[in-house]
């Protein structure tokens, strides 16, 4: 079953094409292979992955790989993914981007227009910040609530 | 650097641990957090601040 009616995957597809670069949608998920552990099932993360794979299915340069916690832990570990549904924005190279949780409404629009900017190997970032940016001495962990 | 996107409903301990009353509340290396959605310089005052003293928030 399609989460986005063929209105709003047509306006996905065109906004999908901005990207030129390869994305791929990392996927992190549990209970896909039927094993959950009562009480902390994950209720969004069934969803989250229909809604990506619609996503994924709007651009030839946007793929969708599926890692389970108890099938793949390893992926979590490699990744860096501590909580599901979890999900890293790849392109043509690893920027550390992660996101957490199902993004409807109003973060579908973020989910958007972060894989345009992880497809486009860029952000619309102004030259000011990007020169402060490079000063910085080590990493740092941004966490945006949504 | 890296980024993490959460959805707050999603994840009430992470509400708590950070003090989430409201949407979207930035949190900078568990240090320095914005409110709401602030412009771009004052997301890098909180970069700055965050990365050594540099820089105040707005």
């Amino acid at each position: 079953m399609h989460l986005l009616r063929e209105r709003e995957a047509e306006a996905v597809r065109t906004r999908l094409q901005a990207v030129t670069h390869p994305v791929r949608l990392v996927f992190f998920t549990e209970g896909s292979s039927g094993l959950v552990i009562p009480g902390r099932e994950c209720r969004s993360c069934g969803e989250t992955q229909r809604l990506l794979e619609d996503v994924a299915g709007c651009s030839d340069r946007v793929t969708l790989e599926v890692h389970d916690r108890f099938g793949d832990p390893g992926a979590f570990t490699a990744y860096g993914i501590d909580r599901v549904p979890g999900l890293a924005l790849v392109g043509a190279s690893d920027y550390g981007i992660r996101y957490y949780g199902l993004p409807a409404g109003y973060e579908f629009a973020t989910l958007l227009e972060t894989i345009v900017d992880v497809g486009r190997g860029s952000a619309d970032l102004a030259p000011e910040t990007r020169t402060a940016l490079a000063t910085l001495p080590r990493a740092l962990e941004s966490r945006a609530r949504a | 650097m890296r980024a993490d996107i959460i959805e707050a409903t999603e994840f009430p301990d992470l509400v708590a641990r950070y003090a989430v009353r409201g949407v979207p509340r930035t949190i900078v290396d568990d240090r320095v957090a914005v409110e709401g959605a602030v412009p771009e310089p004052n997301l890098l005052d909180a970069v700055l601040q965050a990365a050594g003293g540099r820089g105040e928030s707005a």
